[in-house]
């Protein structure tokens, strides 16, 4: 018997049944958390975020109305928030660095203890998955967004297309250059890359 | 399929390339720099499945399933949509009742009203004209005068009452040009007797106006059918009254009862009935003015 999908189970949460939720939950936790993670390249946003997007889930799940596909619904939530928080940190990033706040004979980038990647990312650079993630992250937020979507979640072309906005061939080539951009990135990783899945280039 | 197309679908070749190698292979042999395309894409797929995932502190996981519990338990569907009805949905019912209650007028105008003992009277523009009629005292149709004539020839040249169905809707403006031309012939002085045919409605009023005479006779016809309708009532509270002796009547009843009496000259009866109307609050004005009306007859 195949799985119920995911709006069987959002009419089943509508209707009620918590454990249908609890289901959701499961089938898009690890995906939708780091598809925020590298969006928003912080963990502490990216909880924070994760746990935004799953309220507004509930609050608004009488709406969903089954037009659209849940994933498209969810991640159109998600990239929102996305957004929102982009722009927040935008304006905050444009406070100057060499002001001196009230009080203190300091700038605050000299008051800044470590303006570089936080430790646990240092100790993880280095490694092959370290740099993958950084690679990520350095994308363009258009194609980053879609990167994401696809090789995280999984997402159709077209659903991605229904999420941004754009038209699937639209989404085909910014998949294509993150991709080359990523390619251009890791290319001194491309043998530590061969070792790793060798059966994947056999054609 | 040429380089553009490849490049465009380079994608999808990589998902073929699973299921059919060998279609996917033709293609690339054509074309060195599509099979370079294919393999730099190729590689950084393999690349991104590298990318490490991870998973959301399960605090957070719990502080979601709590949320959607909640929200299960103060909120139900049903309820909500209720709550929420949207507001248009309320306007579309209010336009429903008002559309209804306009559709349930009778269509030619007939406004029933029910007198105090419940014998209900019916007054349409129709009978208005009807009652306008010469008629004898055994009903048979009197000959008019040249006036009269006239005024049957336009009567008859009205058009004939349409089922709702069929009928125009009445505007308002049309409605309160009918109006208007009931009042006019209520008062209208005789020598608007001979205005042209116009509109319907100046006919109607002009239809009635030149049978001013014909008013005089309507009036004692209708004189006779309230003598015949107080005639009734009486009767009927008498006989009501002879099979059960606790048979009371309200304040409406009583005052109706004391001015039929007063028509038929039973002043006696009339008095006492007005005088119970006139205790009470409802009818007492207007039980006053009948009694002031015995008085003075």
């Amino acid at each position: 018997m195949s799985d119920p999908e995911d709006e069987a189970l959002l009419r089943a949460y509508q209707a009620g049944e918590d454990q249908a939720f609890e289901l959701l939950l499961d089938r898009y936790r690890r995906p939708l958390f780091n598809f925020l993670l590298r969006s928003a390249r912080d963990r502490g946003q990216a909880e924070e975020l994760y746990q935004d997007v799953w309220m507004r889930v509930i609050e608004r799940c009488d709406e969903f109305r089954g037009d659209a596909k849940f994933s498209t619904w969810l991640y159109t939530i998600a990239r929102n928030r996305c957004v929102d928080h982009q722009r927040k940190m935008a304006f905050r990033r444009h406070a100057s660095l060499d002001a001196t706040a009230p009080g203190s004979s300091q700038s605050l980038g000299e008051r800044v203890p470590n303006p570089g990647p936080p430790t646990d990312r240092l100790a993880m650079r280095g490694t092959l998955q370290a740099r993958i993630a950084e690679a990520v992250e350095e994308l363009p937020e258009e194609q980053r967004e879609v990167f994401l979507m696809r090789q995280v979640q999984g997402l159709a072309f077209k659903e991605i297309a229904e999420v941004v906005g754009v038209s699937a061939n639209t989404v085909k080539s910014r998949m294509r250059y993150a991709l080359e951009r990523l390619q251009h990135g890791l290319s001194d990783l491309e043998e530590h890359v061969r070792e790793v899945e060798p059966h994947k280039h056999e054609l | 399929m040429n380089c553009e197309q490849c490049k465009e679908d380079v994608l999808e070749l990589i998902e073929r390339a699973a299921i059919d190698p060998a279609g996917v292979q033709e293609i690339l042999d054509r074309c060195p720099d599509c099979r370079t395309l294919f393999d730099d894409m190729k590689a950084a797929l393999v690349a991104a499945d590298q990318l490490p995932l991870e998973d959301p502190p399960s605090r957070v996981d719990a502080e979601v399933l709590r949320a959607a519990a909640m929200r299960r338990a103060n909120v139900t569907p049903v309820r909500k949509w209720r709550l929420q009805a949207p507001p248009w949905a309320m306007a579309a019912i209010a336009v429903l009742a008002v559309g209804i209650g306009v559709w349930s007028i009778p269509p030619n105008g007939n406004v029933a009203t029910e007198d105090a003992l419940g014998t209900t009277v019916v007054e349409t523009e129709e009978d208005f004209v009807a009652e306008q009629k010469p008629v004898g005292a055994r009903g048979e149709t009197v000959q008019a005068s040249s006036e009269k004539a006239e005024a049957r020839v336009l009567l008859d040249q009205r058009e004939p009452v349409k089922p709702r169905a069929e009928a125009p809707a009445k505007s308002p403006v049309a409605r309160r040009e009918r109006g208007q031309a009931k009042r006019k012939v209520l008062s209208a002085p005789v020598q608007k007797a001979n205005a042209p045919e116009t509109a319907p409605t100046e006919s109607f009023a002009a239809d009635a106006v030149a049978g001013s005479g014909m008013l005089e006779e309507a009036k004692e016809d209708r004189d006779d059918k309230a003598d015949e309708a107080c005639r009734k009532t009486v009767a009927d509270f008498e006989k009501r009254s002879r099979r059960d002796e606790d048979y009371k009547l309200d304040p409406e009843q009583q005052l109706a009862l004391g001015r039929c009496y007063a028509k038929s000259g039973d002043a006696k009866s009339a008095r006492t009935w007005l005088e119970r109307a006139a205790a009470h609050a409802k009818t007492k004005t207007r039980a006053g003015e009948a009694l002031e009306g015995l008085a003075s007859d």
